[in-house]
């Protein structure tokens, strides 16, 4: 029974170092994204490369370039004293145009732009949570303005 | 004012009630005295129609659209229909933990129902944990998110529910989950009543085992129309995407599987008391945990429709049950003792046992991944994400592991199989599945995790059949049944190891759903003008153009999209993109043309003045199999909670039955 003991606890061993490997061999820092501001990437620049980062932050007016028929979006996110380029392959997310906060995620490429794979906007439905929890909202003034960009856009669409 | 008032002071009854219930339960049964345990189990039933009361109250105020209540306010507008009217009840915070309550307290009462003569020893300790959890959820609802809190200057017209909520899978998701993790809260009540009194044989786990068997079912399927949901409705052509709010359902699904699989080895063998104790209890956290994860918004994430302060709360109550529950175990250490021990490697016990530490090691990574985020912030203060790529890195290879258990554990016998036993029952499957692999590299399959898991499956598969291969030939040998007979029969006269089968069926349908359609999902994004097509390998699709509708809630742009299959018109999908108006907010709708074969997905994104829209399209192999494998291994699932005797032929008094009873 003992030797069975044994086995039992050197295949365990195995097993836990192999899991132990596995584990650790995908938790490397291209398989994370890191929050950073505009201003932070900007500063950090270089060292930044190859890391997975994200960004939130308000898209610089009439930056916005699309690309017409690669579906290639290009635009700068506004940070406090600086901006950062995005490039970004896809179909864009609702909302995008509608002034919201965008979330970019990917990584930066020798030239400093952020190539982003995932592009998001902060979902407004958030305001009302973040009002519920008695945090600073931009609230009302957000939903005036969704209200206005809604008629707005109906009124394209009758167009 | 009625109905506000009726189920704002139910649940402060309930409250009362419930902590009542608690008291009286843990001292009636310490002291023995029979008077208290009746009147811990009367006040839990009374807990149970306070809470339905209540529940009933929130029903008949949404559907009336009462903008006095400020919960309604926030979930429910003019506009929205009556369905959408009563799903708006899970629709947010408070509605989902009075969810949560309303399903703990009838399976309280179904609990109480069941064993008024049963488990007489155990049931006042099962009441007063099952009553604590109520009282924790009693003391969020009334406390910190009161769900009849009412408004002083009532507006005409509420919020609305969010958009991508107002769909059937959202409908049906949120009961289904919490479902199963209310479920395992009532095994975790017999453990801790076994542990407290020490009666620690597998009788508690006999009990529970339809419960539990409940539990993970629902849980299941939670996870899956979940997927299903997020596929219809969030169009980015995807099901799964590791986001910690799906972690959080997944988690207490894979040890509530683990702990399934390991209380076998208990009712068998006598052994791994200590592990199954440590399960049962580290599933109840994990489903608490699911919830404040969803229900706080303390990891960022799409899900997270909620934002809430009540987090540390939870946070308190889970660790407090958890000590509680862990303090009992070492208390009992004593009498956990294991009756025997392992005898081979290749025996169910340690095949069994594998699948636990996978199925274990798979939640610490999930937990990991989900949870380093949280840790890093509050500790280093950097804000950092955890991509799919680390979750898919760790749990495919260890996947696979798991699927190879799951082929070969059930077929192994206990304590020690024999190598005549092991030759008979994986000669054909090993062969067929060596074949399979090497078809598959012949017409060109490559991926290398995803060849892996069609072998497997097929080894999976074969196995299975095989086993009701050789049952149903061996009835029609000697009972002279037909093969559906003989089926039926061998079915009905084992159902829980037949019904396993079903279930490791539908599991291996799903894991080749799964493999296929992320190894082989084709992506496309293009613009096109009215009359452009666009080609992915033999499909393509054209633009034939946009039309406009609108409604009460909403207006929608289509765009028709026609459909070809090497040249052969297959028909036509429509896309969608809807624009809500209150709250503005646009959605996507994809247009899905299924198939068993592949599924081609189209995703509209904008519309241009000149006509032409941008698109996204996807072809998602065999992905269907995913929602066919969730069928069967339901059915499995019924087949093995069927009553022992139910659907067995009767014996005529004399010798072998005909069919046809």
């Amino acid at each position: 029974m003992n030797v069975m003991r044994v086995k039992l606890l050197i295949s365990g061993a195995v097993l836990f170092s192999a899991f132990l490997f596995l584990f650790l061999s995908s938790f490397k820092s291209s398989n994370l994204s890191y929050f950073y501001t505009v201003d932070e990437i900007t500063q950090k620049g270089s060292s930044l490369i190859g890391r997975g980062i994200r960004v939130e932050g308000k898209i610089v007016p009439a930056s916005l370039k699309r690309h017409r028929q690669v579906m290639k979006l290009a635009f700068r996110i506004q940070g406090e004293k600086s901006t950062l380029p995005v490039n970004f392959t896809g179909v864009p997310p609702d909302l995008l145009e509608n002034g919201f906060p965008v979330i970019a995620e990917g990584k930066l490429d020798s030239r400093g732009v952020l190539m982003a794979k995932n592009l998001m906007v902060a979902c407004p439905s958030k305001f009302e949570e973040m009002k519920k929890a008695g945090r600073k909202v931009p609230a009302a003034a957000e939903h005036k303005k969704l209200r206005e960009h809604a008629v707005a856009a109906k009124n394209q669409v009758r167009n | 004012m009625l109905f506000i008032n009726l189920g704002h002071y139910g649940l402060w009854a309930a409250y009362v009630l419930a902590l009542f219930s608690v008291v009286a339960s843990v001292w009636g049964g310490l002291k023995k005295l029979p008077n208290f345990v009746a009147a811990g189990r009367n006040a839990a039933v009374s807990v149970f129609f306070l809470v339905t009361g209540a529940s009933v109250c929130l029903f008949v105020l949404l559907l009336n659209r009462d903008y006095r209540v400020e919960y309604v306010v926030s979930v429910v507008n003019n506009a929205l229909n009556a369905f959408y009217r009563f799903s708006a009840f899970w629709g947010g915070q408070e509605g989902s933990l009075l969810l949560w309550l309303l399903l703990l307290c009838m399976y309280s009462f179904i609990v109480i129902q069941q064993n008024r003569y049963r488990n007489a020893k155990l049931m006042p300790y099962v009441t007063a944990t099952l009553m604590a959890t109520s009282a924790f959820f009693l003391t969020i609802l009334n406390w910190v998110t009161p769900p009849f809190a009412t408004m002083a200057n009532p507006p005409f017209d509420g919020r609305g529910l969010n958009p991508l909520l107002q769909d059937w899978g959202m409908v049906i998701h949120p009961p289904n989950l919490y479902l199963g993790f209310v479920g395992f809260s009532v095994p975790f009540a017999f453990c801790i009543g076994a542990l407290v009194t020490g009666k620690l044989d597998s009788e508690w786990i006999a009990t529970t085992r339809r419960w539990t068997l409940a539990a993970w079912f629902f849980n299941g399927i939670g996870v899956l129309l979940g997927g299903a949901w997020a596929y219809r409705e969030l169009g980015w052509g995807g099901y799964w995407a590791w986001d910690p709010v799906e972690n959080a359902s997944l988690m207490p699904w894979l040890t509530g599987t683990a702990f399934l699989h390991s209380v076998m080895i208990q009712e068998k063998r006598g052994m791994l008391k200590v592990w199954n104790v440590s399960l049962i209890i580290m599933t109840y956290s994990l489903t608490l945990f699911g919830t404040f994860l969803t229900r706080s918004g303390i990891v960022s994430s799409v899900h997270a429709f909620a934002n809430s302060t009540f987090g540390w709360a939870f946070l308190a109550y889970i660790l407090l049950s958890l000590i509680v529950a862990f303090g009992l175990v070492i208390w009992r250490l004593p009498l956990l003792k294991s009756e025997h021990e392992v005898e081979s490697f290749f025996s169910r016990e340690a095949s069994f046992l594998l699948n636990n530490v996978v199925l274990v090691g798979i939640t610490f990574a999930v937990f990991w991944g989900t949870m380093f985020p949280v840790i890093t912030e509050a500790v280093k203060g950097v804000k950092v994400t955890v991509g799919p790529p680390f979750f898919n890195q760790v749990n495919v290879p260890i996947g696979l592991l798991l699927m190879l258990l799951a082929a070969v554990g059930p077929l192994l016998a206990w304590r020690r199989a024999s190598g005549f036993q092991l030759r008979k029952n994986f000669t054909y499957p090993i062969a067929v599945s060596l074949v399979s692999f090497t078809v598959l590299l012949i017409f060109g399959v490559r991926h290398v995790f995803a060849t892996m898991a069609f072998a497997l499956c097929v080894f999976m598969i074969s196995t299975i059949c095989l086993e009701f291969h050789r049952g149903i030939s061996a009835r029609r040998r000697h009972q002279g049944d037909t093969f559906l007979a003989g089926a039926w029969e061998l079915t009905m006269r084992n159902k829980r190891r037949f019904g396993g089968y079903i279930v490791h069926f539908g599991m291996a349908v799903i894991f080749i759903g799964v493999a296929a359609s992320s190894a082989y999902q084709q992506v496309g994004e293009v613009r096109l003008s009215p009359g452009e097509s666009f080609a992915m390998k033999d499909v393509r699709l054209r633009f034939e153009g946009i039309r406009r509708g609108r409604n009460k809630q909403f207006q929608s742009e289509f765009a028709r999209l026609a459909v070809y299959q090497t040249g052969r018109r297959l028909g036509e999908i429509e896309t969608e993109r809807r624009l809500y108006f209150t709250p503005p907010q646009p959605t996507t709708e994809a247009g899905i043309r299924y198939g068993l074969g592949k599924d081609i997905y189209a995703v509209f994104s904008d519309l241009d003045q000149d006509g032409s829209a941008s698109f996204k399209f996807m072809i998602n192999p065999l992905i269907n199999w995913i929602w066919i494998g969730g069928l069967v291994l339901t059915l499995g699932t019924i087949v093995c909670s069927l009553p022992e005797r139910w659907g067995r032929r009767r014996r005529r008094p004399g010798g072998a039955s005909p069919a046809g009873v």
